[in-house]
């Protein structure tokens, strides 16, 4: 092979913890719904991956409205994972989704680590799923959720029972609202994780004065955009030089530059999450422009890109 | 989608009509419909704003407007020739039946804006239409005289009594279609603040007449995808985005 080799296409590939993917882009969970309304707007085989809307045992009302409030720079929700349940999940949109050439990963949570399990089991057992995230952060549910993610002895409990329950590469997703994350990824790591992704949103609130109410209805939520990113770029940063399992970075990328300094940080991929809010387009040109700054630094494979600070 | 502004008037005090040439032009486009648009340039604010079409004139679609917070503020701004970001449209419009021969409108204050469509839809079809247009003030309703002679029944009132009837239009309303003969053949269709509409829903119930309510939410995406603009319904949470904006009256819980 000569020099020539630079101009050929680089390859974009990336292997999740035993989930290869064409490109290391996902939509992030909760901001892609089950992918029928995206697939209304582009080829969903395009996508490295899709992160689909958190799934319980059970389906979820969600919370009251109002759930959603615009921040500086980021905006604040707090949902309350509304959602079809496992079941219907595997009946009605998971042969859909099929349709397209793309990673299907699902992300769940349980009220307890029973639930938790019971879940990631019935996701095991049909046909289609290529890996699981565990929401082990969420900040809007009172039971569950983002109570496993900011205690280790609880973390390792909840990775240890879906493990148990699960052959499914395992990706657990982190909490930002913890003091020390890498104590986190450990615990997850030395419970069997496969990948680990971060981070979920950060513990927010809105008031407004003249109603001297809270804005959201849930009075906390969860704090997303590029008002976060500089402290998902930091946690990944940490975080990839405290474990060896791959990481997908996540926190208010909105374009190509964001996504490749998160490689850059040590990610092997990236999620996108608000930024299908503002633009729904913005997954497509993140993968594009991935391509572009590969080729123009001369990098042939993602083994370039990742953690080459 | 990418749109180009054809024009952005202040048709009356902090009451905007925008005009955009999408590119392309969708294909179809129901009155009742919305569109996402991207208030300013960049990523500031961050999201975009969902307006009802107000009305489509030659290949371009309006907007009716209030300048209420920074994004509509930063939508005022916006000159001809800028370029704008657009999705839509979007949502559940108002449903026509084919039976149907009276149609009665009721818009609050900025809640007309999609009623303008809804008349051009409505006059092709030879419905007798009114709209029941109430404002707070005089200078909110004197700019509408568009409609007049589209072949509709005006009636207006203000808060301050200053045009038309003093009082909510609502109550005019009420007062108005008990007059009526109320059948199977009439609808209503409503769009304005939260109180009204469940006062409207109210009306028609008592009446047993159907109706329809187009209603606002804050949204994220617009898409269906975030759920953050639900509504609480007969049959569990709704996204106004997607299922809605306009909704049986029957099917919302107004609490």
């Amino acid at each position: 092979m000569n020099k020539r080799t630079s101009f050929s296409t680089p390859d974009l590939a990336v292997n999740i913890g035993g989930i290869r993917m064409k490109n290391p882009v996902i939509t992030a969970s909760g901001t892609f719904g089950y992918g029928e309304e995206m697939s209304e707007l582009y080829d969903l085989s395009s996508l490295g991956g899709i992160m689909v809307k958190g799934l319980s045992l059970s389906p979820q009302p969600g919370n009251p409205p109002p759930r959603i409030c615009e921040t500086p720079a980021g905006m604040l929700n707090a949902i309350g994972l509304q959602n079809i349940g496992v079941r219907v999940f595997i009946e009605e949109k998971l042969p859909m989704l099929r349709r397209w050439d793309t990673r299907i990963i699902a992300n769940i949570y349980g009220h307890d680590c029973g639930e938790y399990a019971e879940v990631a089991r019935c996701l095991n057992d049909a046909e289609g799923v290529d890996g699981i995230e565990l929401n082990i952060s969420c900040p809007n549910v009172k039971k569950g959720g983002m109570a496993f993610g900011t205690d280790p002895v609880e973390t390792r409990k909840v990775v240890k029972a879906v493990r148990r329950a699960c052959r499914l590469p395992l990706i657990v997703k982190l909490s930002p609202n913890v003091t020390d994350i890498t104590e986190f990824a450990r615990a997850a790591e030395g419970e069997g994780a496969d990948a680990i992704s971060l981070i979920n949103t950060l513990l927010g609130m809105a008031i407004d004065i003249h109603l001297r109410k809270p804005i959201l209805a849930n009075i906390m939520g969860g704090l997303s955009g590029p008002a976060i990113r500089p402290v998902a770029l930091r946690m990944v940063y940490q975080v990839a030089r405290s474990v060896k399992v791959p990481l997908i970075g996540m926190g208010g990328i909105m374009n190509a530059e964001d996504a490749v300094s998160f490689l850059l940080a040590g990610a092997s991929a990236v999620a996108i999450g608000t930024a299908n809010f503002v633009d729904p387009m913005t997954p497509l040109k993140v993968i594009h422009g991935i391509r572009d700054y590969m080729i123009q630094y001369d990098m042939t494979s993602m083994q370039d890109l990742i953690g080459a600070l | 989608m990418t749109s180009e502004v054809i024009e952005n008037r202040e048709v009356a005090g902090g009451i905007f009509r925008l005009t955009l040439a999408p590119d392309p032009f969708p294909a179809t486009v129901a009155p009742g419909q919305f569109v996402m648009v991207r208030t300013a340039e960049g990523m500031d604010p961050i999201l975009s704003r969902a307006f009802s079409i107000h009305d489509v004139v030659d290949r371009k679609i309006r907007i009716l407007y209030r300048v209420v917070g920074r994004g509509t503020g930063c939508l005022s701004k916006r000159k001809k020739r800028d370029g704008i970001g657009l999705i839509g449209p979007l949502g559940r419009g108002f449903t026509i039946p084919k039976t149907m021969k009276t149609a009665w409108l009721v818009a609050g204050g900025i809640g007309v804006a999609p009623f303008q469509l809804m008349i051009r839809a409505l006059r092709s079809r030879k419905i007798h239409t009114t709209l029941f247009f109430g404002a707070r003030t005089a200078e909110e309703l004197a700019w509408y005289r568009d409609l007049e002679g589209q072949g509709v029944s005006l009636v207006v009132s203000t808060d301050d009594g200053s045009l038309g009837e003093k009082g909510k239009i609502v109550d005019v309303f009420r007062k108005q279609i008990l007059q009526y003969q109320v059948d199977q053949t009439c609808r209503v269709y409503a769009c304005g603040p939260r109180p009204m509409l469940s006062a409207a829903a109210r009306l028609c119930r008592d009446l047993k007449v159907q109706g329809e309510v187009s209603l606002e939410s804050e949204m994220a995406c617009g898409l269906g995808t975030c759920m953050g603009c639900v509504v609480l319904t007969s049959t569990g949470y709704q996204r106004v985005c997607r299922e809605g904006p306009v909704f049986p009256a029957d099917s919302i819980l107004w609490e």
